[in-house]
């Protein structure tokens, strides 16, 4: 019965991912002149090792192995650990990053030698390896087979043996699986009946042993008992003088009292494991390989997705149902009605229940800025401290692996642009160790996440400066503060002479802008020129459901997600001026907002409105912090739904960022608002740049 | 009935293997990962045998071998330790605080049963 220790693989890398992050944190904290359990970190490295070389990952053994008797070195305070040290087994923690992603078949493996060198480097003192005394006893042992002739053992187990938890039986069961074994009882030691302890057995063994089998073999049968018995083991060439039958009945005998009956049995050792293992056969068929303590389960992505997919059919189905429930006449069916009701809330209960197991805590995101600040900020010459807050905050796993990068680049900048050097700090009377926060909380249906520094905080003037240099915004224009800030997510605002070593990888603010919108998320920034600043990113808690209103536009449904919309009215005569011949706005309470027909953004005539603007109902929505009127002919309701790929299904629409199946069976299409956004400002339906005053619920979470 | 193990590691991959390999030779098993948690289930369940890492956190294996010996019911179980050929005084330790034998980091699935089959009856 092999088992196939690659079904393994996955879990082990997973955890190597744990345990090296666990290792770094613990060396920074380590750094940081922090009380830091060595055993931790030591048992870090330890685990790793010993879960590669059981997995078969050499490298990483090789690598950790010469990591972990360093730990243990320092562990045992026979080296201390000083900041260089540190900095190789930072190094080493990179390394291993990237041997566990080579493994993985993420990336090409590196070179360790370079860093194995410098690790060794530190162990010269005292390095040789100590063989167990076990290993070095059987190597001095004879190891000659023997042709003729056979053994004669004897074996005194130590009073206190049984409470070592072996069973002298099971040894002399497993001497019989070496040859024909002749068994005698030693009652020589047994003390008088009123000394005996009933827990130690006072019983020894005289075994001959007809077998070729060499001294190992038997040494390893008594491998674990050396030390808690005598044992005597010699080769002889004579025949022994009894015949193991007369031997065995003998010794029956004088063991009745104490000796197991199981010295006697017939049946061979192998062939009944044999037996028990076919009478469990059907039990293993059903049986998964999965750890059963109380901490997590280990699931494959897969998995997971399928349940998803599977529940998102279920609420589609549990739609159609509610909805042909609702034409049935009402007397007959009022049963039915009730347990659609049921299964509908039931439905909904399961979706969310399986949408968690998607969950994450976004400590998995923060883990690696500890690691980031201290280097950047060594690089810099800078000193930065790192609190974060709401580490438990659960988001999609998909969402934070997304999230990552852009995260990284947003706290990079605060590093890198936000934070005074040390001395400009003291200049202005600020403490020379500046702060970066990183922060995450719920709010309504999304997830809030926080990058605070102290640092000197965005000088509008400035950066509408360089804006205007650089083309990003028009001289004459008024901006408010916000659309100044946000001037910094625009292509080409960086410029060369800001790629430095620490921001400048080739991913500009543009980028990370993108990224976020693609998730369906946005940043707002809050800052204070000398004070710092704070940038707050909103993602949705997860892809795959949105909360949407069903709206219709001539023969078309689309959702419009609910958490963009802010009102819907009626427009009036009084509120719709024309820009021009292609661009209407509304004035909505001293506000004017650019008022778009869908059938111009997409080009499509079967979503050309059938009402005339003041019959039909404009939906305010906002996207970026920028406030757009949908036109539409009728509001449908509010719908959960499940997000399906239009990109994978057929290609890529830009304003479109998804479709859904909808309770009738059709399919309507989700909107994508920022896409709609840029649609509009590339075709000039929408060349008025609004002004509006921040959100006040915005401002209050920032300070959150 | 199925020989009940009890695998205490903290180490999550390799309780998967460890469970996997024991239930594919007919045992029951319950496992923990570390040795408080290692004792509590100890002591809710009687296990016929139970196997233990070392280096764990919370409670060592040592520790956990020392507190099931005291337990009435663990007295005489076998209890094998997971320990690696470069570290022999923790075997001593582990043989001193009443552990039955050890097995050798690394293991595959085979040597592991071998040694289970010297210490824990059929």
């Amino acid at each position: 019965m092999p088992v196939d220790m690659s079904q393994f693989n996955e879990t082990f890398l997973e955890e190597a991912v744990e345990n090296i992050s666990d290792l770094e944190a613990g060396l920074l904290e380590l750094e940081a002149g922090d009380q830091t359990d060595l055993n931790a970190i030591f048992r870090a490295a330890h685990s790793l090792k010993g879960g590669a070389s059981t997995f078969g990952f050499s490298d990483i053994a090789d690598f950790t192995h010469v990591l972990e008797t360093l730990l243990d070195k320092a562990r045992d305070g026979d080296i201390t650990i000083t900041s260089p040290i540190v900095d190789v087994l930072l190094q080493s923690v990179d390394v291993l990053n990237n041997l566990v992603e080579a493994a993985r078949g993420d990336a090409e493996a590196k070179d360790y030698q370079p860093c194995l060198k410098k690790l060794e480097s530190f162990l010269t003192e005292g390095d040789e390896q100590q063989e167990t005394p076990h290993t070095s006893q059987t190597a001095e042992a004879e190891t000659q087979a023997h042709g003729q002739g056979h053994w004669h053992i004897t074996f005194y187990p130590k009073p206190h043996f049984p409470l070592t938890g072996n069973d002298p039986i099971m040894l002399l069961k497993e001497l019989k699986l070496l040859g024909e074994c002749t068994i005698k009882p030693l009652t020589d030691k047994l003390p008088k009946f009123d000394e005996l302890t009933p827990e130690y057995l006072y019983l020894g063994f005289d075994v001959i042993l007809a077998s070729d089998c060499s001294q190992d073999d038997i040494d390893d049968v008594f491998m674990f008992v050396e030390d808690d018995a005598h044992i005597t083991i010699k080769h002889e060439e004579d025949a022994p003088t009894e015949t193991a039958e007369e031997r065995v009945a003998e010794a029956t005998s004088a063991q009745a009292s104490t000796a197991k009956e199981e010295v006697l049995e017939a049946e061979p050792f192998e062939d009944r494991r044999q037996g028990d293992r076919r009478s469990t056969d059907r039990r293993q068929q059903n049986t998964t390989a999965q750890t059963q303590s109380g901490g997590s389960l280990r699931v494959a992505t897969e998995k997971v997705d399928m349940l998803i997919d599977m529940v998102g059919e279920l609420v589609t189905t549990n739609a159609m149902v509610l909805q042909a429930s609702g034409s049935l006449q009402e007397e007959s069916t009022q049963k039915l009605t009730n347990a659609i009701n049921d299964m509908n809330r039931h439905t909904r209960t399961l979706q969310e229940a399986i949408m968690a197991i998607r969950m994450l805590p976004i400590s998995f995101a923060f883990n690696r800025f500890p690691r980031m600040i201290r280097d950047t900020a060594q690089k810099l010459g800078k000193k930065v401290d790192l609190i974060t807050a709401g580490d438990q905050t659960e988001l999609d796993k998909t969402v934070i692996e997304r999230i990552s990068d852009p995260l990284t680049h947003i706290v990079r900048n605060a590093v890198d642009h936000g934070i005074e050097s040390p001395e400009d700090r003291r200049a202005i009377g600020k403490p020379e160790t500046a702060t970066v926060k990183l922060n995450a909380f719920y709010k309504g249906g999304t997830v809030v996440i926080e990058v605070s520094d102290d640092g000197r905080g965005l000088d509008p003037e400035k950066l509408l400066k360089k804006a205007i240099e650089k083309g990003v915004a028009q001289p004459h224009e008024n901006y408010s503060n916000q659309d100044i800030y946000h001037f910094i997510f625009e292509p080409g605002f960086s410029t060369a002479q800001e790629v430095t070593d620490v921001s400048g990888r080739g991913v500009g603010m543009d980028i990370v802008m993108k990224n976020i919108k693609a998730l369906g998320g946005s940043v707002a920034i809050e800052t204070e020129l000398g004070k710092g600043s704070t940038f707050s990113i909103s993602l949705p808690l997860t892809l795959a459901i949105v909360d949407g209103m069903a709206v219709r536009v001539g023969a078309q449904t689309y959702i419009i997600p609910l958490l963009s919309i802010i009102e819907s009215l009626y427009p009036t005569d009084e509120m719709l001026y024309s820009v021009n011949k292609e661009v209407q706005v509304l004035n909505i309470r001293g506000t004017y907002i650019p008022l778009l027909q869908l059938e111009k953004v997409f080009h499509n005539d079967k979503s050309k409105s059938t009402k005339s603007i003041k019959d039909g109902i404009a939906v305010i929505v906002e996207s970026e912090d920028k406030q757009i009127a949908l036109f539409v002919d009728e509001l449908l309701g509010e719908r959960q739904v499940v997000i399906k790929s239009v990109e994978k299904n057929y290609k890529a629409i830009e304003g479109i960022s998804g479709a859904t199946i909808l309770g009738d069976g059709t399919v309507s299409l989700i909107l994508d608002l920022p896409g709609i956004v840029q649609i509009a400002n590339r075709e000039g339906l929408y060349n008025y740049m609004p002004t509006h005053k921040k959100q006040t619920h915005d401002a209050t979470s920032l300070k959150g | 009935m199925a020989k009940k193990i009890l695998a205490v590691d903290d180490s999550a991959s390799i309780r998967q293997m460890v469970t996997f390999t024991l239930q594919q030779a007919g045992y029951e098993v319950l496992s923990a990962e570390d040795g408080q948690k290692g004792l509590s289930v100890a002591q809710s369940s009687q296990a016929d045998l139970v196997i233990t890492d070392l280096n764990m956190p919370n409670m060592d294996g040592i520790e956990l071998i020392r507190q099931l010996r005291t337990l009435g019911n663990y007295k005489f179980t076998p209890i094998l330790m997971l320990t690696t050929e470069t570290d022999p005084t923790k075997k001593m330790q582990g043989k001193e605080a009443g552990a039955t034998g050890w097995i050798v980091k690394p293991f595959n699935p085979e040597q592991l049963l071998k040694v289970i089959a010297k210490v824990l009856p059929n």
